[in-house]
């Protein structure tokens, strides 16, 4: 979580608990009636009263304390409802689906074509003009948007792993709902809500600029009707007829608003934890010259990564230290969570902010941390390549194949079209997958197929270093094998360094000439891969090297469109 | 055969809604107490008139036959697009359409485009520096833009731009005197529609803007963003072609969809410029329950919205591939989510 | 058998006063007299506040707007003491019943075709036996007109009353527009015709933009001399505020919508605007249902009527500007209102009736009960769109608590509000009465048969036998003299209660145009202000009031 959403949020806060004081004390603080006259009709700013008269002669800061009651109640109350009923009506839907849920989307189409206005006075002739009545109606037009969102959400959680599982073991549909559907669908209540409030209160603002309000209740629309009415826009009466109620609408929505972007930063998974990285300056790089006489292609040394948690920094790889030759694999394994893949993002210098890397990483001899956006721009993807972890969404869904190789080349080299189509080809039939499938957009191929392609695309420009991170998490079992043959087949013939990450033993054996064991960020063993599975005597890598074979099981992942 | 049977069962639920829609068009008007005559005769010669003589007055407006032959006389004229003289203003509802159309094109559309393009730079922008400075002075200034009540920033604007400082007319859409030449003609029209499009972009921008935001984060935080980003492709690229093509994709949906509201014109800021446009005409409409009218409003802006779903569903899938091949079963989820 | 000639005043006779006076008085007179065939301003851009069609006045009705384009046989309007000839040349009432009529020759309708005798034969015959619209009751009920023959001249019209009809020319031809015979003949539907107006008036209608804007230019062959401007603009603004920015932005040069009070101080305050003061013949009331309990009773009317305090609505709700409505029912102003009229405010009068008719507070919630002990309270319906009466009706709600009777503001849109009020489904309301209804003396008697004020079918001994008298009088004067009596009853127990009598100020560019007149219950903004000196002699007008 940034500092500065929760002083976004804290500042929501901050607004709307003034304006609620506002609201419950107001009244009670000040001296006047707001619907009985206390003065002149038409007056301005003075000490009796701080902003004026009304033209009944009512004074407008108890107008707009008491309309703060009015407009916040509208506001929230018709929130409440809207998501309520849309979030019941959507969930309902989306899990009960069929017949049912066709009924409910047309429906859903039908209401949101409703005629507002005609609506609204519909509406208020059989219940009478008043803030029920604007309740009712905003609510009635609100509902709609929200079940169609929320169905959506529900949808998607609804095809996900743990649901499916959770139905083929049989469990009742309180179970799902309980454990499943209700967690996953409200997160996005929240912002329903906020943007329910919102809604809410700037139509009832409109609405009673339009006249089609309650004039006789008092809130911050009715006001405005007024001052519209009784020319406060031509008169100096704007001052304080026009901007008090607009600026307390203004003051409600924004708050809300903040108070929703907090909410929405800190719940919503969708987001991610994207960030922009500090851009680099140009600065002298600090190099070491012995490195290519030995054949050092990279050297990490003392790599320490912290996260900050719970308001302190922990490290998730920590002071790790290794160095890969020309034309050497280096297998790293590790468990999940143990920072494997936090080194090979520290490599190509991608790791997520706020992260805080210290330590050297030295390529081809350069500190790569001195590197500017430039320097490692051209760094990635033409020395070194990698190959991304979770295939099923490396590709980016709506470009084609082609396309996403033809791009990693063009980034580097200038060449014409037909050469670069021969070159995907070319490395299309290396990866063991036919031509044709370079016009295939993403989702046409299967994992194994889009895994050959991201190890297409790591090697289109033949770099020096090539870092796998899990290639083969997520496929068949067959279809690891044919990965992990592949790659070493690779490697061996254009004679590449590699760093191989994987929680796979077996295949991590059969591929690489070092290992490097991790633990919770620490490396607990290292050696030869041959030497380190036979010989090493460290706990650790005996538990794991004991535990092979095995087969890990297929982990689902179902897509679902946003 | 199987496909086909589908189609037909989803343009046999679409014809249902339209039915319904159209029904309730139908009803909701008349559901309100009050009738045209009040336009007729004004408010203070209506009370003057016997009952027979309102009735009589009704009858010679059409109004007169039993509610089903009034149903039955609206739904034929659906289908030959016929939908009888408006009691308000005497002539045929086409024709006042067809007059007021061209203004709400000129009004929302132009704002529609405005409000994309800025709220899709800026939110792509923001999303890009997330958490930088720019971000959040972008973020907050548009949070702000989209709680100013439109007509408030409205009539603010007539204040100032239009009365004190007399930069541009104060209200309607043409000048009533032309000096004849079509520069002329077209100067005058972009000076009366420059305060009320600047008003609805500044009040939509905001909501552009945060979807924009969001959705580019979402596309941002995913793993193609970084194997892209490790093939060493420029920024540029990286924005533009990866995560912002991709976050497009419920812009795109949010963006047809508004397209089909932008038919019903923008009540409030046409009252506000007192601008010609079919917003201000089914108000207008409501209030001197000139059914007609209100029909051929309702019915334009039912199919404005029907329609574009309709292109949302067929377009959709040149832009996300993904939904080319398995249209049928996805293809809604996708439009409407 | 009595005649009276109420009017043989040739135009040339006319002409001649016209212009000693002018003449005589002074030299600005002169001036205008002189150039009266030369265009003064071009252009006059004048912001109307509603739209009311392609001026079809069985659809559109705004009177002065239809005074532009057509001309009636008297002028100005039933409104003042005696109008004069204007499409007629001059009227003669041979006995109770029979009026004889001579119109005016060499007028031409604005397409080109002659005015004759036959089109207002065809119009008053249209209007009687044709659909409903404003104007008909004037030859259909109140005054009836039975036949219509053109004399042999073809110039002379002879009109037969069912009843003594001594009114005539001072109402009924001075408030009927002629139509053309040639195009209505031919009109199937009188409520769909869409045609711009074709009339005999100073301007033409050249264009109507369904709610944008009128355009008319001036009819420089008018029979009373060529209008003052040349072309009239006339935008439709709705928005009071969107008006008003108009005007102070010089868009338009003057409106028909009326300065609120709160606004007066600015406009005056911006240079080259000058305000002018009308009395508008109209009058806000407080409606109620006399059909229902129990405001059935002419006793609790009339304690309602005493426990308003006209003068403090006044203050708050009009700053000043009207006059509390204490001369009651119909306008003050009107040369056919009793002047002695009077409703005045009397709380402690008003509790005594109400305790008199047994309503009292019984449970001491401080309102009282009906005799039978039941809870009593009354809406007020008002429309939404009117703020100003919305404010009214909840100075009324405050002041009824005051003698003990609990009402309650119901607001509603403007054609609920309206459909609610027309079909008797309210019990009290707040709304405007225009000078049509308040200062036309016939339709004082039209109004008790037509539910509004009274309705036929509910006896009423003591009314029914003054309109009885009042159709059997044969003189103006007799007749005059009866409708005093019918106001002085009617306040006492109204149906429809005074509230004020509201002031219209307008506002207008005084360099572009500054040539207005005032026609009564018309503003400045009428066929007069446009027309020159001449003809504003002969049509009673009055200079405009400055406010200063």
């Amino acid at each position: 979580m940034r500092k500065t959403t929760k002083w976004i949020g804290l500042t929501g806060l901050v607004l709307f608990s003034a304006m609620l004081i506002f609201a419950i004390f107001g009244p009670m603080m000040i001296p006047y009636d707001a619907y009985k006259a206390s003065g002149p009709p038409f007056q301005s700013p003075n000490l009796e009263h701080l902003l004026g008269t009304n033209d009944m002669g009512q004074d407008l800061l108890a107008e707009l304390a008491v309309g703060a009651r009015t407009s916040l109640f509208i506001g929230i109350a018709s929130a409440i409802l809207a998501v309520f009923i849309g979030g019941l009506i959507g969930v309902l839907a989306g899990y009960i689906g069929g017949r049912f849920e066709t009924v409910v989307l047309r429906i859903i189409d039908i209401v949101l074509t409703l005629p507002f206005l005609p609506l609204m006075i519909v509406v208020a002739v059989y219940m009478g003009a008043g803030i029920f009545t604007l309740v009712f109606v905003i609510t009635l037009v609100m509902w709609a948007g929200k079940a169609r969102q929320i169905r959506a959400q529900t949808l998607s959680i609804k095809h996900t792993g743990p649901v499916l599982a959770a139905k083929t073991m049989g469990a009742s549909h309180f179970y799902i709902f309980y454990k499943h559907i209700i967690p996953g669908v409200v997160p996005i209540f929240i912002p329903q809500f906020v943007t329910g409030v919102n809604a809410a209160i700037l139509m009832e603002s409109s609405l009673s600029f339009l006249g089609m309000g309650d004039p006789l209740t008092k809130s911050w629309g009715s006001i405005l009707f007024y001052a519209n009415s009784r020319s406060a826009f031509l008169t100096e009466a704007w001052m304080w007829w026009i901007i008090p109620p607009g600026v307390c609408i203004v003051i409600v929505v924004l708050a809300f608003s903040l108070m929703g972007y907090y909410l929405e930063e800190r719940f919503n998974p969708r987001l991610g934890d994207y960030s922009v990285r500090e851009k680099r300056k140009k600065q002298l790089v600090k190099t070491k010259e012995h490195h290519s006489s030995k054949g050092v292609l990279l050297s990490v040394e003392s790599l320490t990564v912290a996260y900050p948690k719970s308001g302190d920094y922990r490290s998730v790889v920590d002071d790790i230290s290794f160095a890969v030759k020309n034309g050497e694999v280096l297998g790293i394994v590790g468990e999940s969570g143990s920072g494997k893949s936090t080194i090979a993002t520290a490599i190509i210098q991608q790791l997520k902010r706020p992260a805080k890397e210290s330590g050297e990483i030295y390529f081809e001899g350069n500190l790569v941390q001195h590197f500017d956006d430039e320097g490692l721009r051209q760094m990635r993807g033409k020395e070194i390549g990698y190959i991304a972890q979770a295939a099923m969404n490396a590709l980016n869904p709506v470009i084609r194949i082609d396309k996403q190789l033809q791009e990693a080349i063009r980034a580097h080299y200038q060449l014409s079209a037909k050469v670069m189509d021969e070159r995907v080809v070319e490395v299309l039939q290396k990866v063991g997958l036919d031509e044709k499938w370079r016009f295939a957009y993403p989702h046409e191929l299967s994992g194994g197929m889009k895994q050959r392609v991201i190890i297409a695309m790591a090697l289109i420009n033949k770099p020096k270093l090539v870092i796998a991170d899990e290639p083969t998490t997520g496929l068949d079992a067959i279809v690891q094998v044919e990965i992990v043959q592949l790659l070493r087949k690779l490697q061996k013939e254009l004679g590449i360094s590699m760093i191989y990450i994987s929680h796979d033993l077996p295949s991590v054996l059969s591929v690489t000439d070092r290992l490097m064991i991790m633990k919770e960020g620490r490396k607990v063993d290292e050696g030869p891969s041959v030497e380190l599975s036979k010989l090493s005597t460290n706990p650790y890598t005996r538990v794991l090297i004991d535990s092979i074979p095995t087969l890990y099981p297929k982990k689902e992942t179902v897509e679902v469109s946003r | 055969m199987k496909h086909l049977a589908k189609v037909k069962n989803k343009i046999g639920q679409y014809i249902l809604v339209i039915f319904v829609t159209l029904t309730i068009n139908f009803a909701l008007p008349r559901l309100a107490p009050g009738d045209p005559l009040l336009y007729f005769f004004g408010e203070t010669t209506i009370n003057e008139l016997t009952a027979e003589q309102k009735q009589e007055a009704l009858h010679s407006l059409g109004l007169g036959g039993s509610l089903w032959e009034q149903y039955w006389t609206y739904l034929k004229g659906v289908f030959t697009l016929d939908f009888g003289t408006s009691i308000k203003y005497g002539v045929a509802v086409t024709e006042v359409l067809a007059e007021r159309i061209p203004w709400t094109l000129l009004l929302v559309g132009t704002a529609l485009i405005l409000s994309l393009v800025i709220g899709v730079s800026a939110g792509a922008y923001s999303a890009w520096n997330r958490g930088k400075k720019r971000d959040l002075t972008i973020l907050t200034g548009m949070l702000t833009l989209e709680s100013i009540p439109g007509f408030w920033i409205g009539m603010m604007f007539l204040s100032i731009f239009a009365v004190q400082l007399g930069w541009f007319p104060t209200f309607g859409a043409v000048s009533m005197v032309q000096d004849g030449t079509t520069w002329g003609y077209i100067k005058d029209v972009v000076s009366h529609a420059i305060l009320p499009v600047l008003t609805i972009t500044l009040a939509t921008v905001g909501s552009n803007y945060l979807l924009t935001r969001s959705s580019m984060l979402e596309s941002l935080g995913q793993d193609y963003m970084t194997v892209a980003e490790a093939k060493g492709i420029k920024k540029r690229a990286l924005v533009f072609k990866h995560a912002l093509r991709n976050a497009l994709l419920p812009i795109y949906t949010h963006f047809t969809l508004s397209v089909g509201t932008l038919l019903g014109g923008a009540v409030v800021i046409e009252t506000v410029y007192s601008y010609p446009g079919i917003g201000r005409l089914l108000y207008e409409s409501v209030t001197a329950r000139d059914f007609p009218m209100l029909q051929g409003v309702f019915l334009l802006v039912t199919m404005g919205v029907i329609l574009a779903n309709l292109i949302a569903d067929l377009t959709y899938p040149l832009f996300d591939p993904r939904v080319r091949n398995r249209k049928e079963e996805k293809g809604e989820e996708i439009t409407h989510a | 058998m009595f005649k009276k000639v109420l009017g043989l005043i040739s135009l040339a006779v006319l002409m001649i006063i016209a212009g000693c006076s002018s003449s005589e008085s002074s030299s600005e007179g002169k001036a205008s007299s002189e150039n009266k065939n030369n265009v003064e301003v071009e252009e006059l851009r004048i912001g109307v506040p509603s739209d009311v069609g392609p001026l079809n006045i069985y659809t559109g009705n705004m009177d002065w707007l239809t005074d532009l384009v057509y001309d009636k046989l008297f002028s100005p309007s039933p409104y003042v003491d005696e109008p004069q000839p204007w499409l007629a040349e001059s009227a003669e009432q041979l006995d109770d019943t029979t009026w004889h009529v001579k119109i005016r020759s060499g007028i031409k309708w604005h397409d080109g075709e002659d005015f004759t005798a036959e089109d207002v034969k065809f119009t008053y015959e249209y209007y009687r036996d044709g659909p409903p619209n404003r104007h008909t009751h004037h030859v259909s009920e109140v005054p009836k007109v039975d036949t219509i023959e053109i004399l042999e001249d073809g110039e002379t019209l002879e009109f037969k009353c069912a009843y003594a009809c001594p009114s005539m020319a001072t109402i009924t031809f001075a408030d009927l527009p002629i139509l053309p015979k040639h195009i209505w003949e031919n009109v199937e539907n009188p409520r769909k015709h869409t045609d711009l107006a074709i009339g005999t008036g100073p301007f033409k209608l050249t264009a109507y933009e369904p709610d944008q804007y009128y355009q008319f230019e001036a009819n420089t062959d008018y029979f009373m001399g060529a209008p003052t401007v040349n072309k009239l603009s006339m935008p439709i603004i709705k928005d009071s505020t969107a008006m008003f920015n108009a005007l102070t932005s010089g868009e338009i040069d003057t409106t028909t919508r009326t300065v609120p009070a709160e606004l007066q101080e600015t406009l005056q305050k911006t240079d080259s605007m000058k305000l002018a003061s009308t009395s508008p013949l109209s009058i806000v009331q407080f409606g109620l249902n006399y059909e229902m309990k129990p405001f059935n009773s002419e006793e609790f009317r009339q304690a309602i009527s005493l426990g308003i305090d006209r003068e403090s609505i006044v203050s708050t709700v009009l700053l000043g500007q009207g006059r509390a409505g204490e001369k009651g029912y119909p306008h003050p102003d009107s040369p056919w209102t009793n002047p002695e009229l009077s409703t005045p405010f009397n709380i402690e009068e008003a509790n005594n009736m109400l305790d008199d008719l047994g309503y009292e507070d019984s449970n001491h919630d401080g309102y009282r009960e009906t005799p039978e002990g039941k809870e009593l309270k009354l809406d007020i319906s008002v429309s939404s769109a009117e703020p100003l009466y919305i404010r009214t009706a909840e100075m009324l709600q405050t002041q009824m608590k005051e003698i003990g009777i609990q009402f309650e503001v119901k607001t509603m849109d403007p054609a609920t509000y309206t459909a609610a009020v027309s079909e008797d489904d309210f019990e009290s309301y707040v709304s405007l009465i225009g000078p049509h209804g308040v200062a036309d003396p016939d339709q004082f008697i039209m109004s008790h048969r037509s539910s509004y004020l009274w309705t036929k079918d509910l006896p009423y001994p003591e009314m029914d036998e003054l309109v009885s008298n009042w159709m059997n009088a044969t003189t103006i004067e007799e007749r005059k003299a009866i409708s005093f009596d019918m106001q002085t009853l009617y306040n006492e127990q109204p149906t429809a209660i005074a509230l004020y009598y509201p002031e219209e100020i307008y506002a207008y560019n005084a360099d572009v145009y500054d040539q207005y007149v005032e026609s009564l219950g018309f503003g400045i903004i009428n066929k007069f202000s446009f027309l020159p000196e001449e003809a504003r002699e002969v049509s009673s007008t009055t200079p405009v009031q400055l406010v200063e």
